[in-house]
């Protein structure tokens, strides 16, 4: 599976891609922000995103409603310390399928994968 | 062909006459001169030849006109007419043996060599007089060689046309036990490993073997599967590995490998050349500059001098004494002295587990560094939940608590997999060793004697016996017949071995043979090394 990780922090970019190889995703795309992720999405065309929230150049929010509004369709989970309900609702309904509030740990992040990907898989 | 021992017969007139051997294998024709030339010659022949009885073949008929043809006149005709077809014997069943080629040679060559150095063997003939094999050593599976059926005889025919009878060949009544499997198609499989006995028609596998003499250039080197009994001694520079290997004379510079027990019962002067890899027991007179690694026991009746030597087992002997050298014992060890009064380098590493010290050496500061490392990450994950819970974190602290959980999560499976791995390891090393030195009569003074990571030289002689222990401090202390005497440390110079400092770390090496220890005054500079070298001998 093509998964994109956008975060301008590489830490947590490595975080990430440790999670997601030991669930046994190989193929993965890193970007440093929105405008970064819009420049590459094309070609790699995800089939999973995680995106932060607060990033220089264009923030997560923004760059979720630019890749709904050209068509994108696969699943995004939202990795951000933005906490606040009110930033949630907004988050999801720019297009967000799912939520992990910094901090996390590996296994909450890994169980919120599995979840956006099966109810991905059901729709 | 004699006349008085052949049959005549179809005499025509006397003229015309065929005489056949009592063996019946030729038939000759003898025709007098005064019929040669008459125009009834012709017919007077053939009715002597039908007369006689002999078959009547186109050969035999050929024969006849090519004689009367080259007939002289006036000359007496003698003319072999009629030859028997001798019958074929066949021949009888054999044994082809596939051990007496080069090519096995050369196995068993490669087989000896292979533990010995790392030289590649081929089919060449030995380049050493050392490397020639005398005793056909073979390995379960090895195929030994085949029984080769009889070739079938072919009946001959008499100058009359009678069958002449061809002995039936025989069958090879080769008889062989349970060591050797004959299959079906004749192949001779070697069921177990051995030495190989060919006598006359039997044939087996002998697991013992016995030399009668020395091992030398007589024998070659010996690698054999099974026990050796050595009547005499064993030369200079030979191998021998077997089993169980017993030498009744003197083991001189040479190379033992005993897969099971080594019985030196005539002593081994190594001259510091000799070596004993050896899996349990090493029983011997004496030991005298031999290097060796002793899988089981040591007992020995004089003296071991001057020997570098790991003993994964116990030492045990009545009177004998460790003069010089290094020993390392796992066990318990009881022996009459230790050194010498004339001071000779003597040094006994006692609890030594030389199989997993190492080990655990390299194991246990890497626990403790991953176990110092989460620590460090816990503290530094409390002050950030401190922050979160006062609700001033920022989202750097955040990100960084989410890189702290990461960090330790890895941390744990690291640990996780480490901790139980040295506890399981410093375990076993507890249940092998034995800390229990018994000097019956003398331990002498500048003898060594190592415990773990400390070192005790011994200022004065202590007369025996005496009895070096553990105590509930895991102190060692020093028992003699009045009472006890305190704790080692007390009673000797004492030292400690830096380890971090060793470049040896390896499992299952041979000690290096250095000189032993000495100590940090003026004229013995510390040499921390060879003292950990010899410590954990491995």
């Amino acid at each position: 599976m093509r998964v994109m990780l956008i975060d301008d922090s590489k830490t947590m970019r490595n975080i990430q891609k440790g999670i997601l190889t030991q669930l046994g995703h190989t193929e993965i795309e890193e970007a440093a922000d929105g405008l970064d992720a819009l420049s590459k999405v094309k070609a790699f065309d995800p089939e999973l995103l995680l995106v932060d929230w607060n990033m220089p150049n264009m923030d997560g929010l923004t760059f979720v409603k630019q890749y709904r509004s050209q068509g994108g369709v696969s699943p995004i989970i939202m990795v951000t310390t933005e906490a606040e309900k009110i930033r949630v609702v907004e988050a999801i309904k720019a297009g967000v399928n799912n939520y992990v509030v910094k901090p996390f740990t590996p296994d909450v992040l890994s169980g919120r994968i599995d979840e956006t990907l099966s109810r991905a898989a059901a729709a | 062909m004699p006349a008085d021992t052949a049959s005549q017969s179809g005499d025509v007139a006397g003229r015309a006459r065929v005489r056949v051997t009592p063996d019946k294998l030729t038939a000759k024709l003898l025709v007098d001169a005064d019929l040669i030339g008459d125009p009834h010659a012709g017919a007077l022949i053939q009715g002597a030849v039908a007369e006689s009885g002999i078959e009547l073949t186109e050969d035999v008929r050929d024969r006849m006109d090519l004689a009367l043809f080259e007939a002289k006149p006036g000359e007496n005709l003698e003319a072999v007419i009629a030859e028997a077809t001798p019958a074929k014997p066949g021949s009888s069943g054999r044994v082809e043996w596939d051990v007496d080629s080069p090519e096995f040679q050369a196995l068993q060559r490669s087989r000896l060599n292979s533990d010995i150095d790392d030289e590649p063997s081929d089919a060449e003939p030995p380049k050493s007089h050392y490397d020639r094999v005398h005793f056909i050593m073979v390995e379960p599976g090895d195929v030994l060689g085949r029984v080769l059926p009889p070739e079938p005889a072919e009946d001959g025919r008499d100058v009359f046309g009678e069958a002449i009878d061809a002995p039936e060949p025989i069958e090879h009544a080769l008889t062989h036990d349970d060591s050797i499997l004959r299959k079906a198609d004749g192949t001779l499989i070697a069921q177990q490993g051995g030495v190989l006995h060919r006598n006359g028609d039997h044939a087996c596998i002998d697991l013992k073997l016995e030399v009668s003499d020395y091992i030398d250039f007589s024998t070659g080197n010996i690698d054999f599967a099974g026990d050796i009994t050595v009547k005499r001694g064993v030369r200079d520079r030979f191998t021998v590995r077997a089993n169980n290997i017993e030498v009744h004379g003197l083991i001189e510079a040479a190379t033992m490998i005993a897969r099971d027990g080594l019985s030196a019962l005539g002593g081994f002067a190594g001259r510091e050349r000799g070596s004993a890899r050896v899996g349990r027991v090493l029983e011997a007179k004496y030991l005298d500059n031999v290097e060796g690694d002793i899988g089981g026991g040591l007992e020995f009746e004089r003296e071991i001098i001057n020997c570098d030597l790991v003993v994964h087992g116990s030492i045990r002997s009545n009177n004998g004494a460790i003069v010089g050298g290094r020993i390392v014992v796992t066990g318990a060890c009881r022996v009459a002295q230790v050194g010498s009064s004339g001071g000779a380098k003597t040094v006994l590493a006692i609890g030594c587990v030389p199989r997993f010290d190492p080990l655990a050496r390299k194991l246990r500061p890497i626990v403790e560094n991953l176990l110092a490392e989460r620590r460090h990450l816990n503290d530094e994950k409390e002050q950030i939940d401190e922050l979160i819970t006062a609700a001033r974190a920022t989202p750097t602290d955040r990100e960084r608590l989410t890189a702290l959980s990461f960090e330790m999560s890895s941390l744990d499976r690291l640990i996780q997999r480490a901790q139980p791995s040295l506890e399981g390891l410093e375990k076993t090393i507890a249940e092998c060793r034995v800390v229990d030195l018994m000097i019956e009569r003398r331990l002498h003074g500048d003898a060594v004697i190592m415990f773990g990571d400390e070192q005790y030289r011994v200022l004065d002689a202590f007369k025996g016996p005496i009895r070096i222990a553990l105590n509930d401090e895991g102190q060692l202390t020093l028992e003699d017949a009045i009472g006890p005497r305190g704790t080692f440390e007390d009673l000797c110079e004492a030292g400690h071995l830096d380890r971090r400092a060793t470049p040896r770390d390896e499992i299952d090496l041979p000690p290096e043979r250095v000189e032993p220890p000495m100590f940090d005054d003026a004229e013995n500079a510390p040499t921390s090394s060879p003292m950990e070298a010899h410590a954990c001998a491995s």
